[in-house]
């Protein structure tokens, strides 16, 4: 009997798709964009799951899967799937529990000479005023009013209360936030929120110093803010923390009574989902959005607390260092869109699950400030390894203006723990001139580079696919990880 | 040889952790489902257990009623800063059970009276102090089982890291 993954055929250049014939129910054929390397080494689980996504009232063209895809849950890790908000369904599975991890990306005018005589006292500082590691507590104290307010204004609430600047706001993925009720969200979620606002996490989440290695296209990357070789830039990786959490508990168990009720047919119960327009999906729209919006403030405060970390060590306010930020981008979300489908200009909801916008240069949902180029599109590596500024193409708009995440997992944390060692892991990446902070030796093992897939191979295939084209590849310098 | 709490089933979930709980009972099962999830956020061994927190919760199937108790435990992780290492469950389950049909609850009633419930005394102590190693984000119902064999109840998970 053939697997699914045996059904799949090469339809175009890094472009494999998988018939509807594959699996009873599905509606529309689903597509997996790799290389011929990464569709080899593509789990079964991805092709399991694709294949079920298909099959999911509304959806619009294909079941799509990126090339940093592997087994998650519902969705694959790297899934993407558009639904028609007129017969569609929108599914917290689509979105994952972390809603909006995401990354973001600031510029400084400091080069590697400047900094290495104080790299060590950098992550220092760096470790020392940004919560992260489990059991964290949040460096802004929230009560609940302002909490209600942060969740639906995002990063102008920070700007407004002394943690950004203007300039912030028109630099972030749907300026910072996206429409929120703050009623949506239960007060166990907030309750859970109030005292994490600014804390790093753990698990592959990240702060980075790193440096601008290659500038592929120069003119795009000057108007990103890129100009210099070996440039030090600052990345952030985290997400909406114990707040999103909950909403993405809370509402799958409310979607598991919706599917009942509105009789929905799905082959895995993590895909529990309600039609968009119902009040169980126009409900999680909203909470959802809070935690989108908890995530980008969240992101923003780090930013804060990291402009401050240079000026205490460089001596020199940010602004005169030009920290600006370059973009923030979310992973995990819903987001309404329209598309020409079939002739038709079509809303749809598009869930990307480890998987990032990239609109193209021109398109109106762009930022103003980079409307004329398309916005970055943020993709991070794993530990100690390269990461991707992009930027989205016209011949995205067949995957939703949609690509990659990051570098995607290879191994199990289990499998990572038995071939890694922490403290080994931190030795060689110092001999090597890096410098390492952890609040966990084993979680280091669990994110070493080895555990996963390369990602200088993945974003090739979104440009073999033609979907996205690299402006600036950047390297890390230190990293700080919970 | 005595029946251990719980396993770790390392090839399931990349990015996540899979664990199997046993019990000569349901409850038991339920019971080492907690301990298990709390030694893979720390170390259990560690946890003393001098303060109760009582849990309550109902659902209309077993698998979620699993989800709802575990993701009770998280909420006071983070909101009271707790970590439980001892458990007494009390399950009381309706007099038509809900099937858990290849992962999808069959229609059941939303009526009160056919709930599954919990109630269960969770021991533990204010986490400052103890070493902890794994963010445990949510739970999930991928690969969620809760079955009976020869006596034997078995309970797999997989916890979102």
């Amino acid at each position: 009997m053939t697997t699914i993954k045996e059904q799949a055929k090469k339809v175009a250049n890094a472009v494999w798709e998988i018939p509807k014939t594959a699996k009873a129910g599905m509606l529309v054929p689903a597509k997996v964009i790799a290389t011929d390397a990464l569709f080899k080494e593509m789990d079964p689980g991805v092709f399991e799951q694709v294949t079920n996504v298909a099959c999911l009232p509304g959806i619009q063209r294909n079941a799509f899967c990126m090339p940093d895809g592997h087994w998650g849950y519902g969705f694959p890790i790297g899934g993407v799937a558009a639904f028609s908000e007129e017969n569609g369904i929108i599914s917290p599975g689509g979105v994952g529990y972390d809603i909006n991890c995401g990354v973001r990306i600031m510029k400084t005018n400091l080069t590697l000479k400047d900094v290495k005589p104080k790299l060590k006292l950098l992550i220092d500082t760096l470790f020392k005023n940004v919560p992260a590691g489990l059991g964290s507590r949040g460096a802004v104290k929230l009560d609940h009013k302002s909490f209600d307010e942060l969740m639906t204004q995002g990063v102008k609430w920070c700007v407004d209360n002394g943690y950004g600047w203007k300039g912030d706001i028109e630099r972030c993925e749907n300026y910072g936030a996206l429409p929120a009720d703050a009623s949506k969200a239960s007060e166990k979620a907030k309750e859970r929120g109030y005292d994490q606002l600014g804390t790093l996490g753990s698990g592959n989440h990240f702060l980075e110093v790193q440096t601008v290695e290659d500038i592929l296209q120069p003119e795009v990357a000057k108007s990103f803010g890129i100009t210099e070789p070996k440039q030090i830039v600052v990345m952030i990786h985290c997400g909406s923390r114990g707040f999103g959490h909950q909403i993405a508990s809370e509402y799958i168990r409310i979607m598991d009574g919706a599917v009942r009720k509105y009789n929905i047919q799905i082959k895995d119960r993590e895909l529990v989902c309600a039609p968009i327009h119902s009040k169980e999906g126009e409900d999680y729209y909203a909470a959802m959005n809070c935690a989108v919006n908890n995530a980008f403030a969240n992101r923003q405060v780090i930013m804060h607390l990291a402009r401050k970390s240079f000026e205490q060590v460089f001596g020199r306010k940010a602004e005169d260092m030009d920290m600006e930020l370059v973009y923030d981008v979310c992973h995990n979300v819903a987001k309404k869109e329209e598309y020409k489908i079939d002739g038709k200009n079509t809303k749809v909801v598009v869930h990307r699950k480890g998987a990032t916008r990239a609109f193209a240069a021109g398109h109106k949902d762009n930022p103003d400030v980079y409307r004329k180029t398309g916005h970055p599109v943020i993709i991070p590596g794993a530990m100690g390894s390269s990461s991707f500024i992009c930027v989205g193409t016209e011949k995205a708009e067949e995957t939703f203006f949609s690509s990659c995440h990051g570098a995607g997992r290879l191994m199990s944390r289990t499998q990572a723990l038995r071939e890694f060692r922490g403290d080994k892991i931190k030795q060689e990446m110092e001999a090597k001139g890096f410098a390492v902070r952890a609040k966990s030796l084993p979680g280091l093992a669990e994110e070493a580079t080895g555990a996963y897939k390369n990602v200088s191979e993945v974003v090739r295939a979104t440009e073999e696919a033609g979907i996205c084209k690299t402006v600036v590849r950047v390297h890390s310098l230190a990293t700080m990880k919970g | 040889m005595k029946q251990k709490k719980y396993e770790i089933v390392p090839e399931i979930a990349t990015a996540d952790m899979c664990f199997r709980a046993f019990g000569a009972s349901l409850e038991e099962a339920f019971a080492n489902a907690g301990f298990a999830m709390f030694d893979i956020i720390s170390d259990a061994s560690r946890i003393k257990p001098k303060i109760t927190e009582e849990i309550k919760v109902e659902s209309e199937d077993l698998q979620a009623l699993l989800f709802d108790f575990l993701s009770e435990l998280l909420y006071l992780q983070d909101t009271k800063r707790l970590l439980f290492s001892e458990f007494d469950v009390k399950i009381e389950k309706p007099k038509i059970e809900t099937l858990v049909k290849e992962g999808i609850g069959t229609a059941g009633s939303n009526s009160e009276k056919e709930k599954y419930k919990l109630t269960a005394k969770a021991r533990g102590q204010e986490m400052d102090g103890i070493g902890l190693r794994n963010q445990v984000k949510a739970i999930t119902y991928h690969l969620m089982e809760i079955k009976e064999e020869k006596g034997l109840w078995t309970i797999q998970v997989i916890l979102d890291l």
